[in-house]
């Protein structure tokens, strides 16, 4: 395939691209579903194809195809280049890079093509019969296995060619029932890129969903207003992601969020530092080359409450002055890269976590978010899926339906105290209706003041 | 050689019943689209290919499995025909399954399913068009500003065929806008964005007037922004604002499956009042030049128009044929599978074509003149966090602006919570202008009393 691919960039330039490199994935996936113990599906398929892109006067002119012949990919590259013929000029330039070739091999605990589908069903089949036990309200269960396997293969007029191996695992489970008139549903998610290891968490997975029922079915309405809260490292992680971390992607700065041109001021408290790192081992937005052919490094987004650090494609990097930082992710081959993050937390403190419950009269305990949303302003909201008051220094009883909302970046000036415990979550983050593997997290931490909304 | 999509349905039934399939059905799909897109960031110009054909095979014992290839020559077909064998062999057997859908007597005429100028229509113009979004901004110097202009053109091919009779082939093309704009506030920053999305079945969406109608609602939202206190009063609402809340909780609770697994909060309310007598909702996927119209659904079964709620009375949910099944329904003609260039990786479930709230009589303008103390919302953010279950909903609401005595005044963004099910008894103004998004065609509606406080 590699010479494929060269062709069809040696064939955008030889048609007067200035610029050009094509994106080819070819993938195994499977997947695995159950649902309320009666049902089990199992769903197999191959996901092939690549992209070419191509830039003339500044405007990008983009093909996608399925026919990964050598043909199919320059016919792709022509259609590429006439495409950005027909834009007529625009501004974008991009930033080009050193040659580089490389293969990088998946580092897997388990592979899981080494499991038969019939042994995948099995677990999925058992997982939700114990799911449907867990708890007497629980009605309904839904179990579903995922799993992609193959290879990204990336080629460019710089010169790079790059081979990684993906492999994506996950596993969702959701619980739904009713008790005394009260409907509650939990969802766990988890994901990694080392294989087959998610059923080695299957008792983590019973006792959260079992925990996040419990809560919502006990869950008394809140108290809406400006309260302290304590944050769980995975509901933490989830708030910076949402409310702060797209504010940052290089696309978004240029669009002209909040923080735009703002690097070396002071944005956040003493105490935040905020780290963006693709390179954690088996984390779900680990990988070694983005989707422009870009080495994945670390980005210290802040450092201790200072802006340091926006997140780049190609593209942002060659329009802000700074360098490519491996942030350029597309969902598939049908998509273009946008800045995207990877796994983005908050760095760990000095204080035990039984501390920062101190000293508060009555605040919120947020274990875990449901999902959220940020405009460019950095307005934002984020609804609760487990959480509890906090009334004199200890974590009473749970709340249901608990929302935040405020501006992100004064949520951040109010953190006042960061524990030293630290854990990473799952996640998919979505943008422009695309939908990438990430994971975020950090510490507990405590903000002082912060803004929710309930039924009351 | 790529077979034509008729002759792969056929081969692939034909291939899946030899290997021991007791019923099978293929689906395939060619789909292509040009799309030009401009964002602050970039500029690109992008044509599409895919084609593909996924296979839903049962076994005597009724064990269901699914595979799907994007290889269509015989050789890609057979093995995807293997694989969902396979695939149903690690399944287990399914008592409810209802068999594959029958064959109807004849399908429904859809007005306008194809335009040739979708398939024509050549780069260099769709681009024109985005110019010409772009230019409409130097009328709005430091007020307001567009941050996406994006035009498509998209023709899709799909074949069905099972081993019921089932034969069914249609080419449908679509053209859609999306435009965000952006008020300029005195930061420099942005204000929140103001989407519209427009749809052309046949020819191409209004483009200028949609586009100039975001820049004025942008411009209208542009200097000093007035802060609410915490009330409760009218609340009126935008089209988009209105489906962003009801997707996340009264479209799922009228899907099939939510209902036939009891989590639906509608499970056995049909009869019951459920919304105000001027709410009249209806699934209709024949309305005539409407985006999500087609004469059937991805296995095969009739479109058709169903009313879900007659003046205000719960009458029908949204089915497709297994789901519908479990519940005593006939499919309502709504078996789609997920995306369109990629649904041939999945099978159909209940999915909406479009849900059309049927018109009022009030014009915006006398919605606002009625209103003493209100708010108007343009969009909101966070509504997927809304609880399908019990309906609560909390959101951000912005761009928003106050309604006093039947002014508009510019808000800071305010938070907006209650149930989307006693938001749906409240309705009490309905708007005379219909406007699609996705699958939701809505027109402004005014909700007598919601809670709305500010969010800082």
């Amino acid at each position: 395939m590699k010479d494929a691919l060269l062709r069809a960039v040696d064939e955008a330039l030889r048609l007067g691209a200035c610029f050009a490199d094509v994106r080819a994935v070819d993938l195994e996936v499977s997947t695995v579903t159950a649902r309320d113990g009666t049902i089990l599906r199992a769903h197999a398929g191959r996901e092939r194809g690549a992209m070419v892109r191509a830039l003339f006067r500044g405007a990008w002119g983009v093909a996608v195809t399925t026919d990964l012949s050598q043909t199919g990919l320059i016919d792709a590259a022509r259609r590429a280049v006439a495409c950005a013929k027909a834009m007529g000029g625009s501004s974008v330039k991009v930033f080009e890079l050193p040659s580089r070739e490389d293969k990088v091999k998946a580092q897997l605990k388990r592979d899981p093509r080494d499991v038969a589908l019939e042994d995948k069903s099995k677990l999925v089949a058992s997982l939700n019969q114990e799911l449907l036990k867990l708890h007497p309200a629980v009605k309904s269960a839904s179990t579903s296995y995922h799993e992609e396997v193959g290879v990204t293969i990336y080629a460019s007029s710089d010169g790079r060619y790059i081979e990684e191996e993906r492999c994506l695992v996950s596993l969702y489970n959701l619980v739904a029932g009713e008790m005394e008139g009260i409907k509650a549903s939990a969802l766990d998610s988890r994901g990694s890129t080392l294989g087959f290891t998610v059923f080695d968490e299957v008792e983590d997975v019973k006792n959260t969903l079992k925990r996040k029922i419990e809560s919502q079915l006990k869950g008394k309405p809140p108290k809406a207003g400006s309260y302290p809260a304590v944050f769980s490292p995975k509901a933490i992680g989830c708030l910076i992601h949402e409310a702060f971390g797209h504010l940052v992607e290089g696309d978004l700065v240029i669009a002209g969020t909040a923080l735009k041109g703002r690097l070396g001021e002071k944005i956040a408290s003493d105490l935040v530092t905020v780290v963006d790192d693709p390179t954690i081992p088996g984390a779900y937005g680990s990988y070694k080359y983005d989707d422009e052919g870009v080495e994945a490094s670390p980005v210290t987004i802040v450092e201790n409450g200072v802006l340091k650090n926006y997140m780049h494609s190609r593209e942002t990097a060659a329009a802000l002055g700074a360098k490519p930082t491996g942030n350029s992710r597309a969902q598939d081959f049908r998509s273009t890269p946008l800045v995207r993050m990877r796994n983005t937390y908050l760095k760990p403190g000095d204080h035990e976590v039984d501390e920062l419950f101190e000293g508060i009269d009555f605040g919120y305990y947020v274990v875990s978010i449901r999902g959220g949303e940020t405009d460019l302003d950095g307005t934002f909201q984020v609804g609760a899926e487990e959480a509890y008051i906090i009334v004199n220094g200890g974590v009473k009883e749970p709340v249901r339906g608990l929302s935040l909302m405020g501006s992100s970046i004064e949520a951040l000036k109010h953190v006042d105290a960061v524990a030293k415990d630290f854990s990473l979550d799952y996640g998919m983050c979505g943008k422009y209706g695309q939908g990438v593997p990430v994971c975020d997290g950090g510490p507990h931490v405590r903000i002082k003041k912060m803004v929710f909304g309930g039924a009351q | 050689m790529s077979l034509n999509l008729v002759d792969a349905v056929l081969l692939a039934v034909k291939y899946a019943t030899r290997l021991g399939a007791s019923e099978a059905e293929a689906y395939a799909v060619k789909a292509r689209s040009l799309e030009a897109t401009w964002r602050p960031s970039s500029a690109y110009s992008m044509r599409y290919a895919e084609q593909g054909l996924g296979i839903r095979v049962a076994l005597n014992d009724k064990r269901i499995g699914f595979a799907y290839t994007s290889k269509l020559d015989p050789s890609g077909i057979a093995e995807a025909a293997e694989k969902a064998v396979k695939a149903a062999k690690a399944s287990k057997p399914d008592p409810y399954w209802p068999g594959l859908p029958e064959p109807p007597d004849s399908y429904p005429k859809v007005r306008n399913a194809y335009d040739p100028l979708h398939s024509r229509v050549a780069p260099s113009k769709l681009y024109e068009h985005v110019s010409e979004i772009l230019v409409l901004q130097e009328n709005y110097k430091e007020r307001a500003k567009i941050v996406l202009a994006s035009m498509e053109c998209s023709v899709e091919e799909r074949a069905i065929a099972s081993s019921n009779g089932v034969h069914a082939h249609v080419l449908e093309s679509l053209s859609v806008l999306g435009v965000a704009a952006a008020s300029i506030e005195e930061n420099g920053a942005s204000g929140p964005m103001v989407e519209v999305v427009g749809y052309g079945k046949p020819g191409m969406p209004p483009y200028k007037r949609l586009a100039t109608m975001a820049l004025d609602w942008a411009s209208r939202y542009h200097g000093a922004k007035e802060r609410a206190e915490p009330i409760t009063c009218s609340v009126i609402f935008s089209p988009k604002a209105l489906a962003e809340i009801l997707e996340s909780t009264l479209v799922r609770a009228l899907d099939a499956e939510i209902v036939a697994r009891k989590r639906s909060p509608l499970t056995g309310k049909l009869g019951e009042e459920i919304a105000a007598p001027i709410v009249t909702l209806v699934d209709d996927g024949l309305a005539p030049d409407k985006a999500m119209s087609t004469p059937f659904d991805d296995e095969g079964c009739p479109s058709k128009r169903t009313v879900l709620i007659e003046k205000g009375v719960l009458k029908s949910y949204i089915a497709d044929h297994y789901w519908g099944s479990r519940i005593g329904m006939e499919c309502t003609g709504n078996g789609f599978r997920e995306g369109t260039a990629t649904s041939y990786q999945s099978t159909p479930r209940p999915t909406p074509t479009n849900l059309v709230l049927e018109k009022g009589d009030a014009s915006l303008e006398e919605m606002i003149a009625e209103t003493r103390r209100g708010v108007l919302v343009l969009d909101v953010r966070g509504a997927h966090t809304a609880l399908m279950e019990t309906g609560t909903f909390n959101v951000v609401a912005a761009p928003a602006w106050l309604i006093i005595d039947g002014e508009l005044k510019p808000a800071e963004p305010v938070m907006i919570y209650g149930s989307a099910y006693e938001l749906l008894k409240a309705v009490d103004m309905i708007g005379k202008e219909h406007v699609q998004f996705g699958s939701m065609v809505l027109p402004w509606v005014r909700v007598e009393k919601l809670n709305v406080t500010p969010q800082s």
